[in-house]
């Protein structure tokens, strides 16, 4: 009988390929230096809202903790992951400081609306944590699974030739994510769900996957993509 | 962790072909075995969407050599 995290992995496999491939139209793009900081930027909106997402998970879970033994594990697991996330600073700060080394203008960028398709994301998953169960946000974390790989990485900064100092979180996370995708199998393993917890999270993920290839695409398939703070 | 290895991704990447390439009804539900009509859907709009970037896309990305099938660039 497979496990949770296992059954989870099988649905995320499917999508696996159509995710990646945003990714690989970037690295092969003949203006992949020019695209590349409006490609970090969209997702970057994402990596801002992790936190509070998980945080507004936790509080919700808080909530329901008297009779709920998934909100009671999720809630535990939250109060060790959001710290490490933080990794001691602002949320996404050091992202912004990255983006900022590629010349993007990260006032702007975060006075700005995010593309339509990842505030879809991020929306979606404050519904599904406010409306159906905080679970739902173990599907984003879910997505760590798919951290960057340092040897793609430094393809990416040889093909661009843009500043090292613009991939110093993308470098840094190819190595902490593997640990949390680890660490987010255990717990989905160890937790009482059922199979409208497991559908809920495997939704959320497969959801987030969709609005982030949008986003990609929008900036590496458009003939004329725009992106706040930006500058083309 | 997901994915981490050639065999396994060699298989995952076998069954998106058959997600991406075929929308069958048999071929599909064999592929989507045990998905939800909601995670159905979902892999059918990325596939759309692929399909939209393809048109414009002259060349077909292709999986390049030492590098991993999950090309993302993304801090979560």
């Amino acid at each position: 009988m497979p496990t949770a995290s296992a059954r989870l992995r099988r649905k995320l496999g499917l999508a696996s390929s159509a995710f990646a491939t945003p990714g690989r139209l970037l690295l092969e793009h003949p203006r992949s230096r020019e695209l590349c900081p409006e490609y970090l930027a969209a997702s970057a909106y994402v990596t801002l809202a992790t936190v509070p997402l998980m945080e507004a998970a936790l509080a919700r879970a808080r909530g329901l903790v008297s009779d709920d033994a998934v909100a009671v594990g999720l809630a535990d697991y939250l109060e060790v992951h959001i710290p490490e996330e933080l990794h001691g600073g602002e949320p996404g700060r050091a992202a912004l400081d990255d983006l900022e080394a590629l010349g993007v203008d990260t006032v702007a960028l975060v006075a700005s609306p995010p593309p339509q398709a990842v505030a879809a994301l991020i929306g979606s998953q404050f519904f599904w944590i406010h409306h159906r169960h905080p679970i739902a946000v173990l599907g984003l974390v879910a997505l760590e699974a798919f951290h960057p790989h340092a040897p793609t990485v430094e393809r990416l900064i040889e093909t661009t030739g843009l500043p090292r100092d613009g991939f110093r979180q993308l470098l840094l996370h190819a190595v902490l994510d593997v640990a949390h995708a680890e660490e987010l199998h255990l717990v989905i393993d160890a937790l009482p769900l059922e199979p409208e917890h497991e559908e809920l999270i495997g939704l959320s993920a497969l959801h987030s996957m969709s609005c982030l290839i949008d986003a990609w695409l929008d900036v590496v398939a458009a003939e004329e993509p725009v992106a706040a703070g930006v500058a083309r | 962790m997901m994915p981490s290895n050639g065999g396994d991704n060699e298989q995952k990447l076998r069954a998106a072909d058959i997600i991406f390439e075929d929308e069958l009804p048999e071929p599909y539900r064999f592929a989507v075995e045990g998905l939800t009509k909601h995670e159905v859907n979902m892999l059918i709009a990325i596939k759309k969407r692929l399909d939209g970037a393809a048109a414009w896309h002259e060349t077909p990305p292709v999986a390049q050599e030492g590098l991993p099938p999950w090309t993302t660039f993304m801090i979560f």
